[in-house]
């Protein structure tokens, strides 16, 4: 049987999109506060990782809650 | 430049483009003013020093002062440890005191300004209607103001020409005016804070400063204020034989905030000129200050004649908690410069920063750099120095970060990055590290290198010249302290980089 054709973005397309973005988003973040808080002194590379950890545990979240 | 002199100009050639071709790789600012000058006698003594007082009426608390001042200094002796080479100065060979004589009584109109004094400042690309306010005409400064406002304090020779925007500063409580005027009429704000930070023996030079400072600026922001504007001074040395010895006062009260800007010029001459600076910076609780300088003395010519020998010393006194200080300086000029704005940690939490470009050319001298005393628990402070020679040119860093015993859990955070353009320069780095508590991380990185043949190769490919592909390089060197500079002296100093190091190369 031919699958019907997709329309539009669906839900799942976003819940999977977000298990990407999210933890790209947290690294990014994590860059930019290193840049902006420059005398906290922080380990860029922890910054860019505990981001993306971050970014990505969000994901999980909002997945669950979205089912 | 005396080949362009000589040569024919082709017709159809104009006049403006002449003038530029002939200013390239000359100083830009090495004219002067020929003015009606009134002079104290030369040389330095107990005479002189009280002649001084008196020219800026001044009580006698402060003539007292700079007495006791001159005796130390007769008792002190000159430093010699700094990696700078010159001839002895004479310091009875000088003048100590130089105004206008214009200047003698202030003018109300502009009929009345003295017309060179005007050019001077039209010159030196002072906008028209500060130039008025700088004249001293009375009405000038309730004129709107076009574009961004800059407060200027003009100081000419030894003595303070004007002070702009002080009415409107006024009306958030902001003192800004020269310190002679401020030694009369806010004497107990002079008195509480004078010499706290940098101590009248504090060394030679600080000391000689104390004794024959004759103007300089100075400033206080209330509590909870933040400056309205940009505050500034310019500094301008035209007399010959004459030392400039200004001071420079800033208090920041609890949680106020300025911006302090500071440019230097002076003409070409054959002789080396003095130029001894105090400049004094009190922070307090949440204050935050950020002084910045482009220094454009003359730098003596090609041969190493002439310039100016700048000897100055900078301090910030972080008292409260919080307080921050930022000290940013772009120094292309003077012969010999000798300068290490420091930052003194005292308050928890407090942080200093200082970002730096010292470039030196032909036979340019710079012994420069910075001192961070940590005191307080939890400070922090960053060090950027880059340091550029070329030509055959001696530029040295030498910065001290010290940790106290009580300065827990505090950072530091130095580069240090020297950049040499030729075979014939030199460049040094010097650093005193002091770490009296196991709790606190001081990290430096150095490097030393040369303008890269490849990436002049790359830029050349691209149509550059040699001159265009090092100027290039060395802006993006020194990106991360341009970065730091406010707008106004950002793209002043993108310009002096590259026109410092014109004829360096070939």
């Amino acid at each position: 049987m031919a699958r019907t054709p997709r329309k539009g973005i669906q839900r799942d397309d976003v819940l999977t999109w977000l298990g990407y973005a999210l933890p790209v988003l947290g690294g990014l973040l994590g860059v930019a506060y290193v840049n902006i808080f420059y005398m906290d002194f922080i380990n860029p590379v922890w910054a860019v990782g505990i981001g993306a950890i971050l970014g990505w545990v969000a994901a999980r979240l909002i997945r669950k809650m979205l089912g | 430049m005396a080949a362009l002199d000589q040569t024919q100009v082709k017709e159809g050639v104009d006049q403006e483009t002449v003038d530029a071709v002939r200013e390239v790789g000359t100083y830009k600012y090495g004219w002067d003013t020929d003015i009606e000058m009134e002079y104290a006698p030369k040389g330095v003594n107990p005479d002189i020093v009280r002649l001084i007082s008196e020219k800026n009426e001044e009580p006698e608390w402060m003539t007292e002062w700079r007495l006791s001042a001159f005796d130390r200094w007769t008792k002190m002796e000159e430093p010699t440890w700094a990696m700078v080479h010159y001839p002895p100065i004479d310091f009875q060979d000088q003048y100590y005191y130089a105004r206008p004589k214009s200047m003698e009584e202030k003018p109300k109109s502009l009929d009345e300004v003295d017309p060179k004094l005007l050019a001077t400042y039209e010159k030196l690309g002072i906008p028209l209607k500060e130039q008025m306010i700088l004249a001293g005409v009375e009405g000038a400064e309730d004129m709107p103001a076009e574009g961004r406002k800059v407060a200027v304090d003009a100081v000419f020779d030894s003595v303070s020409v004007g002070t702009t925007f002080k009415d409107e500063l006024a009306k958030h409580g902001v003192i800004f005016c020269s310190i002679s005027e401020a030694i009369k009429d806010h004497p107990e704000l002079v008195k509480k804070y004078l010499g706290t930070v940098v101590p009248v023996s504090d060394n030679y030079y600080a000391t000689l400063n104390s004794a024959v400072f004759s103007d300089g600026s100075f400033v206080y922001i209330p509590p909870g204020v933040r400056c309205p504007m940009e505050l500034s001074t310019y500094f301008r040395i035209n007399a010959e034989n004459t030392g400039q010895f200004e001071r420079t006062l800033i208090i920041a009260d609890k949680g106020s905030y300025v911006s302090y800007l500071e440019g230097c010029t002076a003409p070409q001459r054959d002789t080396a000129q003095l130029h001894a600076a105090v400049v004094e910076i009190i922070v307090e609780e949440d204050a935050e200050v950020k002084y910045s300088t482009v220094q454009n003395w003359f730098p003596g010519d090609e041969n190493g004649k002439g310039g100016i020998y700048n000897f100055v010393t900078k301090r910030a006194d972080c008292r409260g908690d919080r307080s921050k200080v930022m000290w940013t300086q772009v120094e292309t000029g003077s012969a010999v410069t000798w300068k290490y704005p420091s930052c003194i940690l005292r308050g928890n939490e407090s942080q200093g920063e200082f970002y730096s470009i010292a470039i030196t050319n032909n036979y340019q001298q710079a012994d420069t750099g910075t001192k961070m005393v940590h005191l307080g628990k939890n400070t922090k402070s960053r060090i950027v120095s880059k340091g550029i020679s070329a030509g055959k040119a001696q530029n040295t860093y030498r910065g001290l970060v010290s940790m106290h015993p009580k300065a827990k859990d505090s950072r530091n955070y130095t580069q240090c990055d020297s950049l040499l353009i030729g075979d014939k320069c030199g460049a040094h780095t010097v650093p005193y590290i002091e770490v009296k508590n196991n709790s606190s991380r001081v990290e430096h990185e150095a490097t030393t290198s040369k303008v890269d043949d490849d990436q002049l190769f790359y830029c050349r490919q691209r149509g550059m010249d040699e001159e265009e592909a090092v100027a290039l390089v060395v802006n993006g060197f020194c990106k991360d302290v341009l970065q730091a500079l406010p707008m106004e002296f950002a793209m002043e100093a993108q310009q002096l980089v590259a026109i410092s190091l014109e004829g360096s190369v070939g």
